[in-house]
This record gives structure tokens, sequence and C-alpha cells, in this order.
């Protein structure tokens, strides 16, 4: 099978696609309220120019919204840059907070549609799992989108990370109750496939609600050294 | 004529709202669905001008609320996505004229709307 077959059963081109759409949507609505900012600055200045007072704190803080665009504009881009830079090298230390938190910003906005706000609740302490990053963003990403179909009353998917004596344990809290067997049922081909290529299992936690993922010892480290992180 | 702007991004429709005001065009917003819709049961429009992608509910189905309320309300798309699908859905709903890819010029949009309320009771 080739390369490029093997990244399309794993659902990885889609993935990419998916995130590359969602930023590049992102992008277009920061674009958007710029290009209507500035547009409404050049009204105002044009109406002076008709004789109508200028009123300069009003122009102030259009300026200020530009500038705050900009930085929201500047964070997406930050993040499609480390999204990117995930396929540069096949296998790292990756820290767990750091992939985390990326992933949810990534998904941030197709969980807003539903309805749903994702939250990271991450220890500060080094939690490290060497693998693949971008297998491990793919996987994870589809675990945010299973969550969120799965979310509870609360509309809050809250994402954790704890090491445990064989590995460490990727935890997504906030779900509806659930039955485990429907729910490993559900479970797509690429998502199988991604779990036994990172060597994880995903397990289900009744009682919490909760999905966890767990990797093992073999493709984790368990602290001490802060890995590298993404890109 | 009076617009309803309809984006869940609240500083794009209440500056575009300010500008079509600027205009003369009565322009009124709603940054979710919900609003949306209880701003359709108080006021009448002519045109509506629909983000696709609105939080919990897609711009088509809001669409299809929007018009039990008022039959005969004109209706124009606004996207940031690009999707040949997305394209195929919304224009089939809307027309291609009337789905327009964010940023939209302003110029643009007023002739859309134009062209629309010289059509019979929308699309």
């Amino acid at each position: 099978m080739s390369g490029a077959q093997e990244l399309w059963d794993l659902g990885s081109l889609q993935f990419f696609g998916k995130v590359s759409a969602s930023i590049s949507h992102e992008i277009k609505n920061v674009l958007a309220v710029i290009r209507e900012t500035s547009g409404l600055m050049e009204d105002l200045i044009l109406m002076n120019r008709k004789g109508k007072p200028l009123d300069v704190e009003r122009l102030k803080n259009l300026a200020e919204k530009i500038r705050r665009q900009t930085g929201r504009a500047d964070e997406i881009v930050k993040n499609m840059n480390r999204f990117a830079h995930s396929v540069d090298e096949p296998v790292k230390t990756v820290a767990v907070k750091d992939c985390v938190e990326l992933i949810l910003s990534l998904f941030q906005r197709s969980a807003g549609m539903r309805g749903v706000v994702l939250q990271a609740d991450l220890p500060e302490d080094a939690v490290t799992v060497t693998a693949n990053l971008f297998f491990l963003q793919n996987l994870l990403g589809n675990l945010v989108e299973i969550a969120v179909d799965g979310a509870g009353d609360e509309k809050r998917i809250r994402v954790g990370a704890r090491k445990c004596p064989e590995g460490v344990d990727v935890i997504f809290r906030g779900l509806q109750p659930f039955s485990p067997s429907e729910m490993e049922e559900s479970l797509d081909v690429p998502t199988r496939r991604l779990l036994a290529l990172l060597e994880a299992k995903l397990n289900f936690d009744v009682d919490q609600q909760a999905l966890v993922v767990h990797f093992p010892v073999s493709r984790s480290s368990l602290g001490g050294e802060e890995g590298p992180g993404p890109g | 004529m009076r617009v309803l702007l309809v984006d869940d991004e609240q500083e794009l429709v209440v500056t575009l709202a300010e500008r079509l005001s600027l205009r003369g065009i009565d322009a009124d917003w709603a940054a979710t669905a919900e609003e949306a819709l209880e701003k359709v049961k108080d006021h009448t429009y002519d045109v509506a001008v629909l983000d696709v992608k609105i939080p919990r509910m897609s711009g088509l189905d809001l669409k299809r609320h929007i018009e039990k309320i008022q039959p005969g309300i004109r209706f124009i798309f606004m996207t940031g996505h690009g999707s040949e699908r997305d394209f195929e859905i919304g224009a089939a709903e809307a027309g291609e004229e009337y789905y327009l890819v964010k940023p939209v010029k302003l110029e643009l949009l007023i002739a859309k709307m134009n062209e629309l309320m010289k059509t019979e009771g929308g699309q």
C-alpha cells in the first residue's frame, strides 16, 4: 500500500483538510471584521469631509478593534503553523499539555457550532508521550469529535491528562451517560487504526462519564523532563 | 428596506449594520439563531443576510425557521467556507448569485439586496 493510500485510510488526509478548512474559515471571519471596521472608519472620514464632526474617540475605538482582530488572526496563524510543523519528524517526545491545548484550540469553533465548549484541564507538570505527533493530534482530534457528539447536559467537554504507573492517560470528561459497548461499536475505522498505530487503548469510564485514552509506558515518558512540544 | 443580519461574529454584524444604516438601509443584527428568530417575530424584514454556519443551527435551517414566521422574506447567505459541497448546498437554497464568500464588499451586498427587492416575495 502506498504511503498516500495509508494516510487516506487512516483518515489523516481528511483530518488535515478538515483542520485547514476550519483555520481558513476563522481567518476569513477575522478578515471580514477588519474589512468592515476599516470601511466604517473610511465612512466616518468621508462624512467629516462633508462637514460632520469627527469623533476622535470613536476612531480610536475602531483602530483598537482592528488591532484586537489582528492579534486574534496572529493566534490562529500561530496555531496553523504549529499544526503544519507536526509532520516534521516521524517520532518525537511530545508535551501532552501543549498537544491537547493546540487540538482544543483547533476544534473550539466546530464544537461551538454544536453548542459545546472545550476546556483544557491539564496538569502543569511534565506529562510526555513519545509518538508521531501528527497521528497523536489526529487521534485526539477524532476523540474530541466523539466527545462533542456525546456531550452531556452541561455541554462542556473537559480534557485532562495524568501520569499513571503504566503510562499516560488523556481523559475526556463531560459526556452524557453511555453504553461502553455501543461506544466501542461506534468508533470509526481510522480511529481504531490510529489507536493501534500509537499502541494506545481507549477505555470507557462509565462512573465518571469519561473516555480515557491510555498510552503505555513504552510510548510515554513519566516525567522529570519537559518534552520539547510541538513545532 | 429593512434587513436582518445574522452572524456569530458580533463585531462583524454590528459594524455592517452601522455601515448599512449610514447608507439609508434600516439594519438590525443578531449573533445567534435564537436572537434572530425573536427579532423576526417582532419585526418585518425585507431581506435576511445569514451566515451559513451559526452555532447550534445551520444558516440553512435558520432560513426555514424564518420563512415559517415571515413567508416572502428574501435571503442572502454569507460564508467563510469555500468547499464545493457547501457552495452547492448554499447556492441551491439561495441561488448562486446570493451566496457570497467573506469578506464581502459592502457595495456588492447592497447591490444584491436591491436586486432581491425587485423580486416577488423572495426566491
